[in-house]
């Protein structure tokens, strides 16, 4: 392990060098982190799109603002 | 290292795990000197790791045993748990510059990480849009796998009881997080180490991105 201690620290700071397949695994998990991330915002898109599209619906049913926020919160 | 006391300090100013006394134009050790009454029936009081190993990046630690890293692809805390308390909280706090990640955390022994699958938890979650999850982990090699930090950051709370006795060791806190998304989730987590091992540190493994923040751990007064 490397030493590399900043002046301001009152106890030592070591390093320890990722090996090859350390680094392939954490660009694997980059990959997958970057993929969750995307799944959750295409999730969050959906659900807006579909609340909009529901109270166009009930608009359209005849419901007024007021009363469609009502249902949907 | 010496400790670096604040210059002209005045009688009761606390530093690291040191408060002034100025009757003896002294600082006193509130763990190992006596007539500290007050102080030493005080719960929590800082612990100041022996060393710091960071896979990658850098981290420096303040007298107060505040571990301030930057970059890490792993931060590990040796020398935290020892016979003096029995009892810890950790907190963490933590960001990444881009995209999600997920932390793990594991006991450390001698320097070495504990990798075996003696670990056993569950993590009950809720997130902004309603959904509700609990994950049950079976025995494996992780203390807990939280959801973890983005550029929003995110915090964990937790305590750990038993860490340095040759017994189970148990644990139990909550975590929350901003997703990029817009969204944030809070969980309340638990587990156990279920083998009679006794360890000295911790160790934060964030998968994906480099981590930067800090983290901090405090012993309850016996």
């Amino acid at each position: 392990m490397e030493d590399i201690t900043p002046a301001d620290s009152v106890v030592p700071v070591y390093l320890v060098p990722l090996t090859e397949e350390e680094l392939a695994e954490r660009e694997q998990w980059a990959i997958e982190a970057a993929e969750r991330e995307a799944a959750e915002e295409a999730k969050v898109a959906a659900k807006e799109t579909a609340k909009e599209t529901a109270k166009a619906k009930l608009a359209a049913l005849g419901l007024t603002e007021e009363e469609v926020l009502a249902l949907l919160g | 290292m010496a400790i670096d006391f604040p210059s002209n300090p005045t009688n009761g100013q606390v530093y690291a795990n040191y408060i002034y006394d100025s009757s003896i134009t002294a600082w006193r050790n509130v763990n190992t000197d006596t007539g500290i009454g007050t102080l030493n029936a005080m719960g929590l009081k800082n612990v100041v790791p022996s060393s710091v190993v960071v896979a990658s990046g850098s981290a420096t630690v303040n007298g107060n045993g505040l571990v301030t890293f930057s970059g890490a692809t792993s931060i590990a805390l040796d020398g935290i748990f020892s016979s003096t308390y029995t009892n810890y909280k950790i907190v963490i706090n933590a960001n990444v510059a881009t995209g999600e990640n997920w932390i793990e955390l594991r006991l450390r022994s001698g320097g070495s990480t504990i990798t075996s699958a003696n670990y056993a938890y569950t993590i009950r979650r809720g997130e902004s849009g309603g959904t509700i999850s609990t994950d049950n982990s079976g025995q494996v090699n992780a203390l807990t796998a939280v959801s973890g930090p983005n550029a929003g950051g995110n915090t964990h709370t937790f305590d750990i009881n038993n860490p340095f006795l040759l017994t189970f060791t148990n644990w139990f806190g909550q975590s929350e997080s901003v997703l990029s998304a817009g969204t944030f989730n809070m969980a309340t987590f638990g587990g156990m180490y279920k083998a009679a091992t006794s360890a000295n540190g911790i160790i934060i493994n964030p998968q994906g991105s480099n981590l930067n923040g800090t983290i901090q751990c405090f012993g309850y007064t016996n």
